[in-house]
């Protein structure tokens, strides 16, 4: 399996961004298409997190070598492609409302990961076209930016998956901050969520599946017409646990189909990698 | 611009490797991009042709792809003893790999291989050796061992045999009227510093080629063997990969 460190111009961040993969180059056949997952670091980490701190890619030769992965298989061989997404919470920073003409600093994640990104690795990768073949997962931060993504951008992404997910609400944004735990500067808290009173709603996971889904509903469509595959789980000693509860109550309420597991683990990287391995069987 | 330094399992090589890749910005053309594959010297890896060169100042005008490979200080030839086959790496599993990873053209006049110095000469091997992969070589410098010295580390490291080993094959084909044993050369681009070392060695390789009417392009100019002088040469070693095949020319031997 190859690493590779790409260095490219992003138009939608205004600049050179870094990423990195880990593709099955070396065993894939003239013609073939491989199938994606974008993983999203959290809080002060970076593209390099996922292939430092965890066996991704150990895990991932395991998962492309089952029996139903390969060419002319169900399932297609698997990419993972992990991006930096700063401190953002993967939303345009500033919103796209506020933003100034020659501001510099200005880094809109959302389109990056949900419009660039995936069109440029399409273009320069074999990756399928198909919506099933493109996944997006992360962890704290970016299961929060996975999820809200995945589901906004359904049309893109046929699975998302969110791990021991920062789902922010308005309280557990006041308690954080409260608390010193991710902002530093209550400008940067406005930069990324638009404040405190005005969490931006049109991101907010819990609202943006339910509009998804009773769309489907409305449309009578069939179950993940709109919504990707979901993927939900949590660390049984992790703070985080009782928003993802929340969600899967929520998600069962209105009948959207998902898995919700839960494993003994905290904020920390033996669960995620655990998360890993078990998004990878799914996905 | 995009690059990306890509580290991979080589079969060839019985080990993992490293490479830097340069993808243009441009839009993807039908039949793909155009690939160079360069080739470092001795002493080097794959980070010279970036680190030391003004490539990319002539690389993003173009629709090329340049795959910059590790060679070692291998000669870009092959060692069974130790399991490493530079050659074999080079056009028969880099060129798939990257063809099958990237959007690029099958095409053979599509396809170059060029390098500096020891790459030089080992680009210009290639290109005779695997005339069916590149339809462009370029050397810069070459390191072309003297036909006195014929083969001196005994790898198949030297360019004029690898010659004479065509112009024997072409003689062979013409006298078994074997239509499939007619070989395609690429086109061919040599330039060398009148101060280099290397310049008796790439005169008469020059000489060898003329004497056998195979058409290329060489060029001395003042200078020595130095990345000054290979800086100078970039201008003109696009200027060669941008020509367009020409109607009916005499490349087919």
């Amino acid at each position: 399996m190859a690493i590779l460190k790409f260095d490219i111009p992003s138009e939608t961040m205004g600049r050179q961004v870094t990423f990195e993969a880990i593709i099955p180059a070396e065993a894939m056949l003239d013609g073939e298409e491989i199938a994606v997952l974008y993983l999203l670091h959290g809080v002060q980490g970076g593209y390099i997190n996922w292939i430092s701190l965890t066996n991704a890619m150990r895990l991932l030769g395991q998962r492309n070598l089952q029996t139903d992965v390969g060419p002319g298989k169900a399932r297609k061989r698997l990419a993972l492609i992990m991006p930096s997404g700063g401190n953002g919470f993967y939303h345009p920073i500033p919103s796209r409302e506020e933003r100034q003409e020659n501001m510099g600093h200005q880094h809109d994640y959302e389109a990056f990961l949900a419009e660039e990104l995936p069109a440029w690795t399409r273009k320069m990768l074999p990756v399928s076209k198909a919506r099933e073949d493109m996944g997006i997962a992360g962890l704290s931060m970016g299961g929060y930016g996975a999820l809200y993504l995945g589901i906004k951008y359904g049309e893109t992404f046929g699975f998302a998956g969110g791990l021991s997910s920062a789902l922010l609400t308005q309280r557990s944004l006041e308690d954080n901050f409260a608390q010193g735990q991710f902002f530093r500067a209550p400008e940067f808290l406005d930069l990324v969520f638009g404040g405190f009173d005005d969490h931006r709603a049109e991101n907010d996971v819990f609202r943006l599946s339910l509009k998804a889904r009773a769309r489907e509903r409305r449309e009578e469509l069939p179950d993940g017409t709109l919504l990707p595959k979901l993927y939900l789980a949590c660390g049984e000693q992790d703070p985080l646990l009782e928003l993802s509860k929340e969600l899967h109550t929520l998600w069962d309420k209105a009948r959207i189909p998902h898995t919700f597991e839960t494993h003994p683990g905290a904020h920390e990287w033996a669960f995620w990698e655990w998360g890993l391995e078990r998004m990878l069987r799914i996905f | 611009m995009s690059l990306v330094q890509m580290d991979f399992a080589s079969g060839c090589l019985n080990r993992y490797t490293t490479m830097e890749v340069f993808l243009p910005d441009t839009a993807v053309p039908e039949k793909g991009f155009r690939s160079l594959y360069l080739l470092h010297g001795y002493h080097g890896n794959h980070t010279d042709m970036l680190r030391r060169l003004n490539l990319l100042k002539y690389a993003e005008a173009n629709d090329i792809a340049i795959f910059m490979p590790d060679g070692d200080n291998a000669y870009w030839a092959d060692f069974p003893e130790r399991a490493e086959f530079y050659q074999e790496y080079v056009a028969r599993e880099l060129v798939p790999l990257t063809r099958r990873l990237f959007p690029l053209s099958e095409k053979r006049e599509d396809t170059y291989v060029a390098g500096i110095s020891m790459g030089g000469g080992g680009a210009i091997r290639l290109g005779l050796m695997y005339s069916d992969v590149f339809g462009k070589v370029a050397g810069l410098s070459p390191y072309l061992v003297s036909y006195e010295d014929f083969d001196p580390v005994g790898h198949g490291t030297n360019a004029l045999k690898a010659l004479d080993d065509v112009l024997m094959a072409r003689q062979a084909s013409i006298f078994s009227f074997s239509m499939g044993g007619l070989v395609e050369l690429p086109k061919m681009y040599l330039t060398i510093g009148t101060d280099d070392a290397l310049l008796s060695e790439n005169r008469q390789f020059h000489e060898m080629l003329e004497m056998a009417s195979l058409p290329h392009i060489y060029k001395e100019y003042p200078g020595a063997h130095d990345w000054d002088f290979w800086n100078e040469r970039l201008p003109e070693l696009f200027e060669f990969l941008n020509q367009p095949e020409e109607e009916g020319e005499a490349w087919l031997f």
